[in-house]
């Protein structure tokens, strides 16, 4: 109906269409390739969906807010955490619990650490994020509760018991399953960067003394960011725990926390997509490169970096949309 | 304001300053360069806290009050040196200001194209100045005298009872600066407005009451045509401005 009074009114209905190829594309690869590609690609293509969600949920709060944060791994961590301690001490296999139990233990912990770290702006912001972060790191790493069958993280996780749905797990089937929560992560993110909430929070990143005169109360705005964010790092935490079958601490730490900003960085800031992109490829680099030289996949990453940043600079996602957009105009 | 004083460490900016503005009148606070007028200003928005004394608005006690509650509550302010979203483009720079007083500013699900209301306020907002032309354009890419003009047009959003006017006219043309003059004229009865400049024009066009500040103190209150006869005043302000005029000259 809606689209139909647009179309009546003219409001460009072929541009509509056109704008929305990028999206339809990527919806028919996400559907078609995983039943072409061998099994160890489609885990791949997991691998980055789940990135993607991790990286959009950053991108609300450092590309979205500007607010800079080195320690958002902990909350991806927390999730993690929660889903595999749950599953391997308590037995907690369903998904509708173990699932919901995590994603809230992040929330809560970021409500906790938003408190700390937003008393503080700019540099300080910085440092108390990664201080925190980096204060999950060491809770995992030496409280032994936090540790199964001798090793340094938490071993044996399987996939979910989905209850009352009859899915026999697979690589494929999984892969379509993170899919489902990646749309879903992906179209509520989006709703909310496009929300006058998310409008705010660029002014917030632009001006706040300006957005404070206006009447807007900027702290509460990077507040409830800095949770949602938090929320959203903790599904992407729930689905790689489940995909990975294990969960250590360095995959909480800090360089977990500069992986996924690299993701934001090299993709495109402020862009959701740009978040997306920058997941895809990372991975797909981070996967070969450490295939072809399993030590020194940092240097390969180093090097994409300098390069995105002096030949891209407001991410390759961006530039792919620009170079996309002059291609059909 | 009662009895409002601020110190920065051992320098006392403002000094016991009282004044009362009546609802609707159009106050201009002047004075040399230094004289504590932005101090005042920033006390007044709430940036900064006064030292001693209360601040009330409408009768009402804001000293502790934080800037965004005092927009609440129909305070608006325009910045000196232009504060605008420079990143945003022009239309979203309305709808942030328009929105900041309505209670749909935290509303997360909802896309900003579906308020239809608050982009008729924002065309009706933007339309007088000549910027809905311009409004999708990106803020930095304007010329200076737009963001200027946007700067005023982003204080005067949220249909405020109280505005703060902080030199509105700086680096405008004459003609630029007779807009600004108009737009104060049209503003209705029940609007009070709170102006500091140094533009004379101006001053004595719009105001109805000027206050002169020197060293953080009132030296004099009262009519246009009062000040401009008040010997004082006449030999700090207008003698300070005929050195820098020699200044100029030299």
């Amino acid at each position: 109906m809606k689209v139909a009074q647009r179309f009546l009114a003219g409001e460009s209905s072929p541009d509509r269409l056109v704008g929305l190829a990028p999206l339809i594309v990527a919806t028919i690869l996400i559907i078609v390739l995983p039943l072409v590609l061998p099994a160890y690609l489609q885990s791949l293509m997991t691998r980055m969906l789940i990135f993607a969600i991790f990286a959009m949920s950053l991108d609300l709060i450092f590309g979205y807010a500007g607010l800079i944060s080195l320690g958002h791994a902990a909350f991806f961590g927390v999730s993690a955490y929660t889903v595999g301690i749950l599953m391997v001490r308590y037995d907690v296999e369903l998904f509708w619990l173990g699932a919901p139990a995590a994603i809230l233990a992040s929330a809560l912990v970021a409500a906790v650490f938003g408190i700390i770290a937003l008393r503080v702006t700019g540099l300080y912001f910085i440092l108390v994020t990664f201080a925190l972060g980096q204060l999950v790191f060491s809770i995992t790493f030496s409280v032994g509760w936090f540790t199964t069958a001798g090793t340094e993280g938490v071993t044996g996780i399987s996939r979910p018991d989905l209850g009352f749905l009859d899915i026999a797990w697979n690589n494929r089937s999984y892969f379509y399953f993170v899919a489902v929560f990646f749309a879903i992560c992906g179209f509520v993110l989006y709703r909310i960067v496009k929300s006058p909430f998310g409008i705010a929070l660029q002014g917030i990143r632009e001006n706040e003394p300006r957005m404070r005169a206006l009447g807007y109360n900027t702290w509460l705005y990077r507040y409830i960011a800095y949770v949602i964010a938090g929320t959203f790092a903790g599904v992407a935490g729930v689905f790689f725990a489940y995909h990975n079958g294990l969960i250590a601490p360095s995959n909480v730490g800090f360089l977990m926390s500069g992986l996924v900003m690299f993701m934001v960085i090299i993709g495109g800031v402020a862009t959701l997509y740009g978040a997306v992109l920058g997941a895809v490829g990372i991975t797909l680099l981070q996967f070969f490169a450490a295939d072809y030289t399993p030590e020194r996949w940092p240097l390969i990453l180093g090097g994409v970096f300098i390069v995105s940043v002096m030949f891209a600079r407001q991410g390759f996602g961006v530039y792919l949309y620009r170079m996309w957009k002059r291609a059909i105009s | 304001m009662a009895n409002v004083s601020k110190d920065f460490g051992g320098v006392q900016a403002v000094q016991n300053v009282s004044f009362n503005v009546e609802a609707g009148q159009k106050l201009a606070v002047i004075g040399p360069n230094g004289a504590g007028k932005t101090t005042l200003f920033n006390i007044l928005n709430g940036q900064i806290p006064p030292t001693t004394g209360r601040v009330y608005l409408f009768g009402q006690d804001i000293t502790g009050v934080p800037t965004h509650r005092r927009a609440q509550l129909g305070m608006a302010r325009s910045f000196q040196v232009s504060s605008t979203f420079l990143g945003l483009t022009v239309l979203d720079n309305a709808l942030l200001a328009a929105q900041g007083t309505r209670p749909s500013r935290f509303q997360m699900f909802r896309s900003m194209s579906a308020y239809k209301d608050v982009y008729a306020d924002v065309e009706r907002l933007l339309e007088p100045w000549g910027l809905w032309v311009h409004r999708n354009s990106i803020v930095k890419e304007l010329a200076y005298g737009d963001q200027r003009k946007l700067e005023i047009a982003l204080s005067l959003a949220s249909n405020p009872r109280f505005l703060l006017l902080d030199e509105p006219s700086t680096g405008l043309t004459a003609t630029e600066s007779g807009d600004i003059a108009t737009m104060i004229h049209s503003l209705g009865g029940d609007i009070t407005v709170l102006l500091v400049a140094h533009d004379i024009d101006l001053i004595f066009g719009v105001a109805e009451r000027i206050l002169v500040l020197h060293y953080g103190q009132v030296i004099a209150d009262g009519l246009p045509k009062e000040i401009s006869a008040n010997a004082e005043v006449r030999e700090i302000y207008m003698g300070l401005q005929a050195k820098e005029g020699d200044a100029g000259a030299g």
